[in-house]
């Protein structure tokens, strides 16, 4: 089994004139919880979705578990997006027959007992379910698959603190020695306890990648206050910042 | 891809059957009051006359309805939020594109049965067996059996192939208008509309006049009727030449589009 | 006893004392069978590693004991629990009485006051 699950060299993607990812260097190894952290606009969805081979980098290139990203790689990456991904004619019984049908990974009975637990009916349609109720449905069938790479996206944002609760806990309870959970959030405080490692992201660029425990030790403060601190925005000072609008 | 259709067709059947039952039921109750003749009664005859308008009505929106579907399909389970879990399915770009292709293509086909079925539900009320019956005895004797039956089956794979054709090129301005940043939709209903106008200068430019050699080139009174025929079939080969042609044109820059500049919200 | 975790300060650490409280107080009672990392992880909402880190730091300070395959019990030794308890205890007493200096109390306020109990 390779060692280094996420290998990126040179990663660069870029829109327009615009780099989305500039230059990403890193690797991730197996069993880890990581937190990619950083504001909106940072690339940490553009590079969840090079992961996914849902985009083609600009340059440089990627390597899951040795493999660039295509049918292997999709095979074992368990992903969340942080939308709603279902078809809307489908009941919940449909969805459970698709992930068992393309992913060989899929444990359902464990989804369905977690739906059971959910209060979610194999007949239930998908369209008269709550936003709640869709998100926990999709967080279920992600972490039923016994996948190497979890790549959940924002899980946690505009969500009830008991259903954060509920998504930590699931995380936790499905931590897999050979697998590694990537979580992609800007609200810091409510995971950094259950991370291992966190990559700061910003306008594409990494600016620290390490351990939690090294962060705690060496500044001396919690990962939330440090991302706040580097991340802090000019902006916000009460005397206002530079320049003023220009008056035509 | 045969996974991908299982679910292409959950989705259709779920829709269609009704609809189909539906256009069938009509077909039945027309069958039955068109042949209500209530003389001077306008409320009855009103009755009759809305019957079969809402036949008529509801035969062309079927077949709208299964078009706007397979057009739908593609474009929310690819390139909308289903296109994040559809994308990142561990199977081909291919198998996605034809199990979509080949399920739209298979409801398209099975709605025109339908409609025909029904057509033929209606006419049988009012049109005597016998009288079809010799129409197609005459034909076979006109052109010779093997001839006719040629000719059928070509007509029936140009109707097949030109079905295909007519869910590629959508597919192919969806993907198009999917290049576009902003206004994804606008952008591939022009690109809908430049690829037909391009195609029709094209087919009116190089291939009308093409088939029209073959006519005008001969006198056609003074074909026999095996060289006529011979005649016809060969300007359907090349027609149906040119649908399988496009076709693949279609296909080509459509999934390379969604391989290298995929590019969801 | 719930835990509960700063952020701010290395967790395995936070861990490893709150652990060692349930040793000396006989939550976790001498030679029993410690839990497993993921259930402990997943009680405390932590992260497996950073758990697996504090018991091993536990085995290294003779209070937890590691059987292979059987997991981790509680150390035997009746004598090094007491010894724990007791350093804990010490410290206790250390804050109780640098808290009261900083109050202004004198010591036989202070010695009333612990005589007086609950």
């Amino acid at each position: 089994m390779e060692e280094t699950l996420i290998a990126c060299e040179h990663l660069t993607k870029r829109f327009g004139l615009k780099a989305a990812l500039d230059d990403v260097n890193l690797t991730i190894g197996r069993g880890r919880i990581v937190g990619l952290l950083g504001p909106n606009g940072s690339g940490k969805t553009t590079w969840i979705k090079i992961l996914c081979g849902l985009l083609q980098p600009s340059s440089g290139q990627v390597l899951i578990a040795g493999n660039a990203p295509g049918r292997e790689s999709k095979s074992i990456i368990s992903y969340l997006p942080d939308r709603m991904y279902f078809a809307d004619w489908m009941v919940a019984g449909d969805l459970m027959d698709y992930f068992e049908d393309f992913y060989a990974d899929f444990d359902r009975g464990k989804a369905e007992r977690m739906c059971a637990s959910l209060g979610i009916q194999k007949q239930d349609r998908i369209k008269t379910m709550s936003k709640g109720t869709k998100e926990k449905l999709q967080l279920a069938l992600v972490m039923c698959r016994q996948a190497q790479i979890y790549l959940l996206d924002e899980p946690i944002a505009g969500v009830d603190p008991a259903a954060r609760d509920f998504i930590l806990e699931t995380i936790l309870r499905n931590y897999n020695p050979n697998g590694t959970v990537i979580i992609s959030t800007h609200l810091i405080s409510d995971v950094e306890k259950v991370l291992d490692e966190v990559i700061f992201l910003r306008e594409g660029k990494i600016v620290r990648h390490d351990s939690v425990d090294n962060i705690r030790e060496t500044e001396g403060k919690s990962v939330d206050e440090l991302f706040r601190e580097v991340f802090r925005a000019t902006s916000y000072f009460p005397e206002g910042g530079e320049q003023p609008w220009e008056r035509s | 891809m045969g996974k991908i259709m299982k679910y292409e067709f959950r989705s259709m059947f779920r829709l269609f059957i009704p609809l189909w039952l539906g256009i069938l039921v009509l077909s039945v109750v027309n069958r039955f009051t068109t042949n209500l003749q209530f003389g001077n009664d306008k409320l009855l005859n009103f009755f009759v006359g809305l019957a079969l308008f809402l036949y008529v009505v509801g035969i062309i929106a079927v077949i709208i309805v299964a078009y706007i579907f397979i057009v739908l399909r593609f474009y929310k389970g690819l390139l909308k939020d289903e296109g994040y879990l559809t994308m990142t399915l561990p199977v081909s770009l291919d198998s996605i594109l034809w199990g979509k292709a080949l399920a739209a293509w298979i409801l398209m086909v099975l709605t025109t049965l339908v409609c025909l079925v029904s057509a033929g539900i209606l006419l049988l009320a009012n049109v005597n067996l016998r009288d079809l019956a010799a129409v197609w005895e005459q034909t076979v004797t006109y052109f010779g059996s093997v001839q006719t039956a040629l000719l059928t089956a070509q007509i029936i794979l140009t109707a097949l192939l030109s079905t295909l054709y007519s869910i590629l090129m959508p597919y192919l301005a969806m993907a198009i208008g999917h290049l576009a940043q902003k206004h994804r939709v606008g952008a591939s209903v022009l690109a809908y509309v430049i690829i037909a106008t391009v195609l029709s200068t094209v087919y009116n430019t190089f291939l009308t006049p093409a088939l029209l050699d073959f006519l005008v080139g001969y006198q056609i009174p003074v074909l026999s009727p095996e060289a006529l025929a011979g005649m016809i079939s060969r300007g359907l080969w090349i027609y149906l030449l040119v649908i399988v042609v496009s076709c693949v044109i279609f296909y080509i820059p459509t999934r390379v589009i969604l391989s290298k500049k995929l590019n969801l919200e | 006893m719930d835990w509960s975790i700063d952020s701010a300060r290395p967790i395995w650490i936070q861990l490893c004392e709150q652990l060692t409280r349930r040793i000396v107080s006989g939550q976790y009672p001498m030679g029993a069978r410690l839990p497993s990392v993921r259930e402990l992880a997943e009680e405390a909402g932590v992260n497996p590693n950073t758990m697996q880190r504090a018991l091993a730091h536990l085995e290294d300070q003779g209070l937890a004991v590691g059987k292979g395959t059987q997991g981790r019990s509680v150390t035997e030794d009746e004598e090094k629990i007491r010894a724990v308890r007791l350093e804990l205890a010490r410290e206790s007493r250390a804050r109780y009485v640098s808290d009261l200096k900083a109050l202004g109390v004198t010591p036989e306020e202070a010695a009333k006051l612990f005589e007086e109990g609950d």
